[in-house]
């Protein structure tokens, strides 16, 4: 896991935004389509059960026109004059016959006509007749001498069939007709009650024809129905993957568009469909209803097969793909914006930057697009900080080279190459001149000029060596110049093992010789003072040369140029050394002196 | 035997230099030396050096400026400049404005010598200048009026420190050591005397007002203190200070 994480670190952006979108894209996709499919599902198996119900009520409608079809018929023959004379005939003993047997099947051929269906007709009478002398029903009958119950009928038939009379007249079949009271009942399974010697397998219609005056039963009257008739109620609705059955409380299926074997696996399967009054189940992938049809006791059943893809409309599935193609579309889109406007000038950017390693100052970013957003943004910051930088490097470069040239001068200005070199031709030329003493003289200042002047690199030195110092230099000096001038010293007492910065004195001295009193050609005076004062120390260095204008002090102090650098370098030293606390002023007179004072802090 | 002269503000670097040059072997000749250029200027037409010693630094004006202008007036001297090691940068210049060479201080009597001898192979070299003939130019004819002209000219322009005989023969049109002879002939003093005698005068004058001497100096166009002081002394007898002092007093 964290090597994982390590690595998706490790990724650049670039790459990171195509693996997230790449994941978001199937992780959508996938989402997309199960939501998809099981909003379907659901979807499906709704319609599916409205269907199956709808298949049901509409199969339950046919059935019940069928019945009613039949039942229009029942009662245009209960009230038919033929067969009620018929009936009644029996009633007084079968002695007159008043109707032939003819003539009822002809007026009941007439009311079939009427109507569609291929119906037989039975009419049914139960008659005490004299025993031993059969009576055919087309026959007339003899006077009977000992009755016998016995059963006549007419019918009009399809192919022979022979109705049982123990079983018509049972408890089974006309004692439920019987407590009708008139009314119809619908019998699923004949096979008992007739002797079928064709294929066509029927249900019966039945009911009790009773007297219209007297309200008594006259006979029965039994209308089979071929299964055919029943088939083509829900054949209309029926298919491959929908099964349709009618089928009674026993689970026995009367008829139905499928196998019969199927349906009763089926009705096992699930046997609360006979239980109930309406069912409805979706299992897997069939949608299952069950009705029972309050007259009967029959049920329908019908079982359809949801098929997911057969139902989806190809529009439907057009549509989906093209909102998926849609997403990744878009999904793309939006990376190569991503991309265009974000990672890539990030990762141009970067590249920049790693540049600047190369180069060892930061590369400008080139980029074309005007842009002001946060990368627009970033990209100016870069650029405005990489000049900067350029800048500051530009001006450290300048700095080393002027601090450089500082330092180069301020050696130059130590070492003093100048003064040494003429010291020497001057010494050289004492020498040529054979004058021994002086030579000597000349070398030895010259020598204690330089220890003391170097003094072991440290950074102060006593008053008194300073003194010193400058006794020596000006003695070198003397000894070139033409010009003639006197040195004095005016120490306070006790001051004399001070410590001060070192050779703050010699480049003043030096100053006042060359500017103040070379200038003026007349014998002049340069004179040491130090005191104490108000817990400051003072270095005054007087000379009488030319003396300095007012400008001339403020350009020395504060000027720029050549000639006043020697000078301010020194007062710069002397304000670093004592940490800014101390001061140095000039004070003159044109054409009478000048005066350098040095203000120094003063500690015993 | 050609003349060599020497401008340095320093007496001991100017002897010294004096000591190293071998004279006789070199076939050369010590005509003068110079305590700075405003003295240069004023004694070069007196000493008419072949070759001059011209130190960098120097006060009130730098060796590069003198060799300027005596190159600009005397076209065929040598000059070889003394410099520092650190004033190198200036050296290089000179050479630009037609200087012969450069010695870098402190002196090395070999480089002198080697120098030297370079140089008067060169002027050796040289065809020989025809003297100026001058009953030619008496033909051209200086008048005394010019010669008047000329002290009038002097008169009003002695505070031009550049001031000389050659500054003078150039603004005239005459030739120079014509011009020297015949100035002679008419006032009885040499240009330069003349010259000095005009600021001198006008120095004492000054004096007599309690100027300070280096503002006379550079009032008469002397701008060097220490050579005016030098000429001062040469014309009067007594420094200026001494002078000062009597008129006060």
């Amino acid at each position: 896991m964290k090597n994982k994480a390590r690595w998706f670190n490790n990724l650049s952006i670039k790459n990171k935004v195509q693996r997230i979108f790449a994941v978001s894209m199937i992780v959508m996709i996938l989402l997309c389509t199960l939501f998809f499919v099981s909003i379907t599902r659901i979807k499906l198996a709704r319609t599916f059960a409205d269907r199956n119900a709808d298949k049901v009520n509409a199969v339950q409608k046919s059935y019940s026109a069928v019945i009613s079809n039949v039942n229009n018929i029942s009662r245009l023959i209960m009230v038919n004059d033929s067969v009620l004379t018929y009936l009644r005939d029996d009633k007084q003993k079968a002695v007159v016959k008043k109707v032939s047997d003819d003539a009822v099947r002809a007026e009941l051929h007439r009311i079939l006509n009427s109507f569609s269906g291929r119906y037989t007709v039975f009419i049914l009478k139960q008659c005490e007749v004299p025993e031993n002398n059969p009576i055919r029903t087309d026959s007339e009958p003899e006077a009977p001498t000992k009755y016998e119950t016995r059963t006549y009928y007419v019918n009009t038939a399809i192919g022979i069939m022979k109705p049982l009379p123990d079983e018509i007249f049972s408890q089974r079949w006309y004692g439920r007709a019987e407590i009708k009271n008139g009314g119809a009942i619908v019998i699923p399974d004949n096979r008992n009650a007739f002797d079928n010697n064709t294929d066509i397998s029927t249900i019966s219609f039945t009911r009790v024809i009773n007297d219209i005056d007297t309200q008594k039963p006259l006979g029965l009257l039994v209308i089979n129905i071929p299964i055919s008739e029943l088939a083509e109620t829900y054949e209309n609705f029926a298919s491959d993957d929908c099964f349709l059955a009618y089928c009674d409380s026993e689970g026995t299926v009367i008829s139905s568009n499928a196998d019969n074997s199927v349906i009763e696996q089926l009705l096992d399967q699930y046997r609360s469909i006979t239980d109930r009054d309406s069912f409805h189940t979706i299992k897997g992938d069939r949608a299952i209803d069950g009705k029972r049809l309050t007259d009967t006791g029959f049920y329908i059943v019908c079982s359809s097969k949801i098929s997911f893809f057969d139902d989806i409309s190809r529009e439907l599935i057009v549509e989906i793909i093209g909102m998926l193609l849609l997403i990744v579309i878009m999904l793309s889109f939006i990376s190569k914006f991503i991309n265009k406007y974000i990672t890539s000038p990030v990762t141009k950017l970067s590249e920049t930057m790693l540049l600047a390693e190369e180069n060892g100052s930061p590369v400008p970013f080139q980029d074309h697009s005007e842009r002001n957003d946060e990368i627009g943004t970033l990209q100016q910051c870069y650029n405005d900080m990489a000049s900067r930088i350029d800048t500051l490097l530009e001006e450290i470069k300048i700095e080393e080279e002027q601090r450089r040239h500082a330092e180069r001068v301020a050696v130059q200005e130590q070492m003093k190459p100048h003064f040494l070199y003429n010291t020497l031709d001057t010494i050289g030329c004492m020498a040529l001149q054979n004058t021994r003493e002086e030579v000597y003289d000349a070398v030895e200042a010259l020598g204690v000029f330089y220890r003391k002047f170097l003094s072991k690199g440290s950074e102060a030195i006593p008053i008194k060596d300073e003194i010193t110092i400058i006794q020596k230099y000006i003695k070198l000096l003397k000894l070139r110049n033409d010009t003639e001038f006197d040195d004095e010293y005016d120490i306070e007492e006790g001051l004399e093992n001070m410590m001060i910065a070192k050779l703050i004195l010699q480049p003043f001295v030096e100053n006042s010789i060359q500017h103040g009193i070379i200038p003026k050609g007349e014998p002049g005076i340069i004179r040491i003072s130090i005191y104490s004062e108000n817990n400051r120390m003072h270095i005054k260095v007087y000379d009488s040369g030319i003396g300095m204008e007012q400008e001339q002090i403020d350009a020395l102090l504060n000027g720029n140029d050549e000639k006043s650098f020697g000078f301010k370098s020194t007062v710069n030293r002397i304000k670093s050394f004592y940490k800014g606390n101390a001061f140095v002023t000039i004070n003159s007179n044109v054409g009478e002196f000048c005066e350098i004072d040095i203000n120094i802090p003063y500690h015993r | 035997m050609y003349r060599v002269m020497i401008v340095d503000d320093e007496k001991s670097n100017r002897s010294l230099l004096k000591m190293t040059i071998e004279w006789e072997r070199l076939g050369l000749e010590f005509c003068g030396e110079a305590q700075g250029s405003i003295e240069a200027i004023n004694t070069v037409d007196v000493f008419k050096p072949h070759i001059m010693f011209v130190d960098i630094k120097m006060p009130y004006m730098d060796g590069v400026e003198l060799s300027e202008k005596i190159i600009k007036e005397h076209p065929d001297m040598k000059i070889i400049v003394l410099t520092a090691m650190f004033e190198f940068e200036y050296a290089r210049r000179c050479v630009g404005i037609g200087v012969s060479d450069y010695l870098t201080k402190p002196i090395v009597k070999e480089d002198v010598n080697k120098t030297l001898e370079r140089i008067v192979k060169e002027l050796d070299e040289r065809q020989p200048e025809p003297e100026p003939e001058d009953d030619t130019l008496d033909k051209l004819t200086a008048s005394s009026s010019s010669m008047n002209r000329i002290c009038e000219y002097i008169k009003k322009n002695y505070n031009n420190s550049e001031l000389n005989l050659t500054y003078a023969a150039n603004t005239f049109n005459f030739n120079p050591s014509y011009l020297s002879r015949r100035f002679k002939e008419e006032t009885g003093m040499s240009f330069i005397d003349f010259l000095t005698k005009c600021r001198m005068e006008r120095a004492l004058e000054l004096a007599g007002k309690q100027v300070q001497m280096y503002l006379t100096a550079k009032e008469v166009g002397i701008p060097d203190p220490n050579y005016f002081s030098k000429c001062f002394k040469k014309y009067t007898g007594k420094s200026y200070t001494e002078v000062t002092k009597e008129l006060h007093g």
